[in-house]
């Protein structure tokens, strides 16, 4: 029966949805509500997934896992930055200021560790996947696409050239919307399959 | 306009689902061509169950960000199939999610999974938690994870962003096993050189017959591959009327 009632919910839904922003005008209010519901449902999911995130952090201090130390600093951090939210209001300049402080150093360090470990990628490529086609035509890409960016043969005003680098700009933006269209039909047909209750995310 | 375009889109979409469902019959694996990635999993779960290793497997973020997504969700067949691999293993998988919704899907998928079985004793909660709210916060969770002992190898599946490279780097460099199946096309291009195995574009929406072998799902990876033959008719039609000048 439970079974049951969250198929016809779940039906029930995705076909309210999709007939409101067809019919937009008419639907207009059942959307608006639908989507209100969806945004509560949504938030308390998070509420949900940070307050179990916070019971794995405190049984693996309790039980002294390996790394339990970790656990520590995030709970420390995820107390101070909630009490502060909620005693301060998130748009205090002071409860902003300790949010950023942390948050961008730590974003832009992974973004400068993220650059380095891009660059050491091209080399690890043959190593990792061997001298295959799909390797070969990899490597050869990637070294045409950074001479065309440099610009230097842009510069040689050759307008044959210039014919033919425009013509190579444009192949990653036509394999780009290749897969694009791939993915689009794949989330379609996975669309359909939720909304004709084949495939079930939310059950067995 | 657009929107009675909408209508007929979904309506034959929906038809030609229905058709080739009748036309395949009760066939439930179809003639559906091998996808490398997906074996190689299948290949990496049984030797981490050989070894009492286990599987991290991050779903990526699904709705709670800035992007729509509804290839969050390809990852819980990959939660379900797990589950039931390693009902007798010593270690569970540990499925990390990057959204509230996602999170709550995937307890409920291994709740389902486990009961199902008649072995909900075996569902535990903290093998099944929200990784992080932000993208970068989610990344470093997912390091986190990888980093531990008793992991063997990292799935990630679903909306995957460009930075998850840092954690299947990581993994890379514990000599552990990482195979990516993300839905952005800039993510597969920074992904592929880096892990074991990968899947390209739509490549990813094949895992679910992997693991529930139903002739809905055969029929509608049979229709997806229709659609695109017929996108690229289309297309090649419309270049061909536009050389002659007709449109």
């Amino acid at each position: 029966m439970k079974k049951i009632v969250s198929i016809v919910i779940a039906i029930s839904t995705g076909i309210l949805v999709i007939a409101a922003l067809i019919f937009r005008p008419q639907f207009n209010p059942l959307l608006s509500l639908i989507l209100r519901w969806g945004i509560t449902i949504g938030s308390m999911a998070a509420l949900v997934g940070i307050a179990v995130l916070i019971k794995t952090h405190l049984q693996r201090i309790a039980v002294g896992k390996r790394g339990f130390f970790f656990s520590l600093i995030v709970l420390f951090g995820f107390s101070v930055s909630f009490l502060g939210g909620m005693l301060l209001g998130v748009a205090n300049p002071a409860y902003q200021l300790w949010i950023s402080s942390i948050q961008l150093p730590l974003e832009i360090s992974f973004l400068g560790l993220l650059t380095l470990i891009l660059t050491t990628t091209g080399f690890r490529l043959y190593r990792l996947k061997g001298w295959t086609p799909l390797s070969i035509s990899f490597g050869i890409s990637a070294v045409v696409f950074l001479i065309i960016a440099m610009g230097y043969l842009q510069g040689l005003g050759n307008p044959t050239l210039d014919r033919v680098i425009e013509f190579i700009q444009r192949l990653p933006i036509a394999g780009g919307r290749g897969i694009l269209i791939g993915m689009a039909l794949g989330a379609l047909v996975v669309g359909i399959r939720v909304l004709i209750g084949v495939e079930r995310p939310y059950g067995e | 306009m657009n929107e009675l375009l909408i209508w007929i889109a979904l309506g034959v979409v929906s038809l030609l689902l229905i058709i080739i469902k009748i036309g395949t019959g009760k066939d439930r694996d179809g003639n559906i061509r091998a996808i490398i990635a997906f074996e190689k999993l299948e290949h990496v779960i049984s030797k981490l169950l050989e070894n009492g290793k286990r599987l991290v497997i991050g779903l990526g973020s699904g709705y709670q960000n800035s992007l729509l997504s509804i290839n969050g969700i390809i990852g819980l067949p990959a939660v379900k199939c797990t589950a039931k691999q390693s009902l007798l293993a010593d270690e569970k998988p540990l499925i990390l999610s990057g959204d509230g919704s996602l999170a709550s899907m995937s307890q409920v998928a291994l709740t389902e999974t486990y009961r199902g079985l008649r072995a909900i004793e075996q569902y535990k909660q903290e093998n099944s938690f929200f990784a992080g709210t932000t993208s970068m916060s989610y990344t470093a969770s997912v390091m986190a994870e990888s980093h531990a002992k008793e992991n063997g190898g990292l799935f990630l599946v679903g909306h995957i962003r460009p930075e998850m490279l840092l954690p299947v780097d990581l993994v890379h460099n514990k000599a552990s096993v990482s195979i990516v199946s993300a839905d952005e096309p800039g993510t597969q291009a920074v992904i592929f050189p880096n892990c074991d195995s990968a899947t390209i574009g739509e490549e990813m929406y094949g895992f679910v017959l992997r693991t529930e072998s139903q002739p809905w799902l055969t029929a509608s990876l049979k229709l997806q591959d229709l659609l695109r033959i017929l996108i690229v008719i289309g297309l090649v039609a419309a270049i061909i009327l536009k050389l002659f000048g007709i449109i």
